[in-house]
């Protein structure tokens, strides 16, 4: 139906994008585009709608939609075929919201004469369907309902085919289940093809029928999906493939320690709360309440839930940034001051915290080095060549190319942000880090390289991690314990292994069902290719 | 994440888009105003005869470059002696309001509670600034200081809004988090952290408070406000020559020309900056 044939888009300086990409997408086919960040996946996904970004152009190459070339298309006719035959989810899906449009006039808009009504399209979605919901704007919904009446956009035209952009990164596990469903529905109904991006191995393994692995553009293996998820060829899909977090592989016992474990940070009773916008449409929001927990020297504690559970509320609260509304940090055995200003420069110091976005935790204009030197300086108290010594030590520590340590965040790979911000967090010499999502935005081989260099971090200084995600495959691979957190309120506490074989609470369950697995999947679908009902099989 | 190699090119990219940014039209720009702004104070040294000297009859379009004015003086050389006051009150005004307010968007942009400022901005922009001139004229004379305190009481709103509007997302940024985590105090936040990131943009707006200075500059002298005679300004030497346009048009139209020339490639340079940085 849709044909990609030896396309080829280069960027600024004729850096290729894509090179001799050729993808065939059938009727009722899902074909699956797989690989690390900057392969050009969603370069492909765009071109699928006839559209090239700014600061790209094509060099070679055709798109044929039913055998007429989109490239060769007026605007109009290419709007056309857009609007009647195509839907595109990006990775954010609620950005594609217009702010000041109602969710009614969102849906209306992309309905066609023989699409189903509104209503019913909320439906399909598990939205309220009644006038006043009907009647809202974007912003009076949550994350989740945004995303599900972008959803609702996405199925009201019928596509004919459909492009999903790394549907799963931002979604919490219900609707993605949700997102996963209508996809199979609008293929078994409508016949409609697919194109899935996505960097996670285990939802691509339960939907698509073909895998293309890129790499630099560059189409490095591809075939049925079962036979590439399962026994890949090439070695960056071998890569690929390992460095997917699985939970329900076992992972190799960490080194437990013979000693009984030392306490180093008390948490008691902590609550916070912030204020959502100004004004008279103030509200507050309670992040976080009554969370305890105790962390040991040497330890990793996964702190997992969805977003908006009071995840990284916590974390700003324990390194001061978040002046919490009651509650205790002790610091072995110590009291911290809440209020950053309250603290001296070793308490300061003794936490330390990674952050999410670790390009705008650098200043734009100064290089990265300057910003860890800073640190040095300002919590160690070196200056001059000590300070640069330490430097070149915490680059080595990290496996930071010290040439990089020169350039400015933005000129950085994530990984390699990444890299300078454990740097620069160590270089405080902490005794507890706290790494907030810090593997969100990296590609899964990248992620597992960070992951491993944090483990090795851990056995040379028996430092203490507080490891906030909301990938608990990836958490799985690497704590000693996990809490879960649900709405502010920590629900269970438990060691990794026993949270796994045996969760207490109903989100813990949730999650767990949620957590990708590629083997399982894998089996599940072995499985159904026999004839082998799924309940069997799982 | 883009692998070592690709990483290399882009950057290396980056820095090379950065060189070429600068386009033969920021030059020629470039070119006219250092042009226009060498006249303007080095003319008095260079021009042929003095700023009150009567050369010929009035309005007479025959005798130097541009004729005489309406009392006969060289319209040429009054340009060259009356270029100063329309461009040093207009630059040490802009520098102070930019200053003023920028520090005031700062601390707007800082302070939990920025109503007070604000606010008291608001109050200001209302009033229109060519009254603010009027009043402070008749209260105080036609004198340099005044020109420029009236182009400062005009721009500071403006210009506070704007820094609070670029400075807000600098000092919620997170580098200030991180510099605040390291222990790190306001000043050297603010010097360190928040005026690196916010010169730029500072600047881009003080381009375009720059052309309101000229225009007030040239608006005063237009209504009789200008410097006393025989000193002039081109503002003050548009109303002088207006009423002889039709013996020596040139009389009105120089002035007016340098005015512009002033004005256009300092209103294009500064879209132009602000758009670089909006990037």
């Amino acid at each position: 139906m849709i044909e990609v044939h030896d396309l080829d888009i280069r960027g600024s300086l004729d850096v290729q994008i894509l090179g001799g990409v050729s993808v065939n997408l059938e009727t009722g086919q899902t074909v699956a585009a797989v690989g690390g960040s900057g392969a050009g996946k969603t370069t492909l996904g765009l071109a699928l709608l006839g559209f090239v970004r700014p600061g790209m152009r094509r060099v070679g190459g055709a798109v044929r939609f039913d055998g007429q070339d989109m490239f060769g298309l007026t605007d109009a006719e290419l709007r056309r075929l857009r609007r009647e035959s195509i839907a595109y989810l990006p990775q954010n899906p609620a950005s594609t919201l217009t702010p000041t449009m109602r969710i009614e006039d969102l849906v209306e808009e992309r309905r066609l004469a023989h699409s189903k009504p509104t209503e019913h399209l909320l439906e399909l979605v598990h939205l309220p369907c009644d006038r006043t919901f009907r009647r809202r704007y974007p912003h009076q919904l949550s994350i989740g309902q945004q995303q599900r009446v972008a959803m609702a956009r996405a199925i009201a035209n019928e596509p004919r085919l459909l492009i999903l952009d790394e549907p799963t990164s931002s979604i919490d596990p219900t609707t993605q289940r949700l997102m996963l469903a209508l996809v199979e529905r609008l293929r078994d109904e409508h016949g409609a093809a697919t194109l899935l991006i996505s960097h996670d191995l285990a939802s691509v393994a339960r939907m698509a029928d073909e895998v293309v692995v890129l790499r630099h553009g560059e189409i490095v293996e591809r075939g049925a999906a079962l036979r590439v998820l399962h026994s890949p060829v090439d070695s960056y899909s071998k890569a690929l493939v390992s460095a997917s977090p699985d939970i329900a592989v076992d992972q190799p016992p960490l080194l437990e320690d013979t000693d009984e474990p030392v306490p180093v940070l008390k948490v008691r009773g902590l609550s916070a709360e912030f204020n959502l916008g100004r004004g008279r449409g103030r509200r507050t929001i309670r992040a976080a309440r009554d969370v305890s927990f105790v962390l040991s020297a040497g330890e990793t504690l996964a702190l997992i839930g969805r977003s908006g559970s009071g995840k990284s509320t916590i974390a700003r609260a324990l390194v001061g940034l978040h002046p919490p509304e009651a509650g205790d940090v002790l610091l072995d055995g110590v009291s911290v001051p809440s209020l950053l200003r309250r603290r001296n420069r070793s308490k300061r110091a003794a936490i330390q915290l990674v952050p999410q976005n670790p390009e705008e935790s650098f200043n734009p204009r100064r290089t990265v080095g300057d910003g860890i030197l800073r640190s040095i300086r300002q919590t160690r108290g070196l200056s001059g060549s000590a300070a640069t010594e330490r430097l070149a030590q915490l680059l080595d520590q990290v496996q930071l190319d010290p040439a990089l340590a020169r350039r400015r965040p933005h000129e950085l790979s994530g990984g390699e942000q990444q890299r300078a911000a454990i740097a620069r967090a160590l270089a405080a010499e902490p005794k507890v880090l706290i790494c907030d999502e810090i593997t969100t935005a990296l590609d899964t081989i990248v992620q597992g390289q960070v992951v491993d260099l944090l483990q090795q971090i851990q056995r040379d200084t028996r430092i203490s991690l507080l490891f906030i995600t909301h990938d608990l495959a990836l958490a799985h691979e690497f704590a000693h314990r996990v809490g879960v957190l649900s709405e502010g309120k920590l629900v269970e506490i438990a060691s990794m292994a026993e949270f796994v074989r045996d969760p207490q609470s109903a989100e813990s369950r949730e999650l767990l069902g949620a957590a990708p697995s590629l083997s399982r999947t894998l089996v599940a679908r072995q499985h159904a290719a026999a004839g082998v009902p799924a309940e069997a099989a799982s | 994440m883009t692998s070592l190699a690709g990483q290399e090119v882009l950057a290396v990219g980056r820095r090379r888009a950065r060189m070429a940014r600068v386009s033969p039209m920021t030059i020629a720009l470039l070119a006219v105003l250092l042009a226009v702004l060498f006249i303007a104070l080095f003319g008095p040294m260079i021009a042929p005869h003095g700023k009150g000297e009567v050369t010929s009859l009035p309005f007479d379009p025959e005798v130097g470059v541009v004729g005489t004015d309406h009392l006969g003086r060289d319209v040429l050389s009054r340009i060259l002696h009356g270029g100063r006051p329309i461009v040093i009150i207009p630059v040490v005004a802009t520098a102070l309001a930019t200053l003023i307010g920028g520090v005031l968007g700062i601390a707007a942009a800082a302070l939990r509670r920025d109503d007070v400022i604000m606010r008291a901005m608001d109050v200001f922009a209302v009033i229109p600034s060519i009254l603010v001139a009027l009043v402070l004229f008749h209260r105080f004379g036609a004198q340099h200081w005044v020109l420029a305190l009236a182009v400062i009481i005009a721009s500071i709103p403006f210009t506070t809004r704007y820094a609070r509007a670029a400075a807000f997302p600098i000092i919620h940024s997170g580098y200030v988090e991180q510099a605040r985590m390291i222990g790190e105090i306001a000043p050297t936040i603010v010097v360190r952290d928040v005026l690196p990131n916010l010169v730029r943009p500072l600047f881009a707006d003080a381009g375009l408070r720059f052309i309101g200075a000229i225009y007030l500059v040239a608006a005063a002298g237009f209504l009789g406000f200008g410097p006393p005679p025989p000193s002039t300004d081109w503002g003050s030497m548009i109303s002088e020559n207006i009423g002889g346009a039709g013996l020596n048009p040139w009389a009105t139209i120089a002035p007016s020309v340098f005015v512009l020339l002033l004005t256009i490639p300092v209103n294009l340079l500064a879209d132009r900056f602000a758009k670089q940085v909006a990037r």
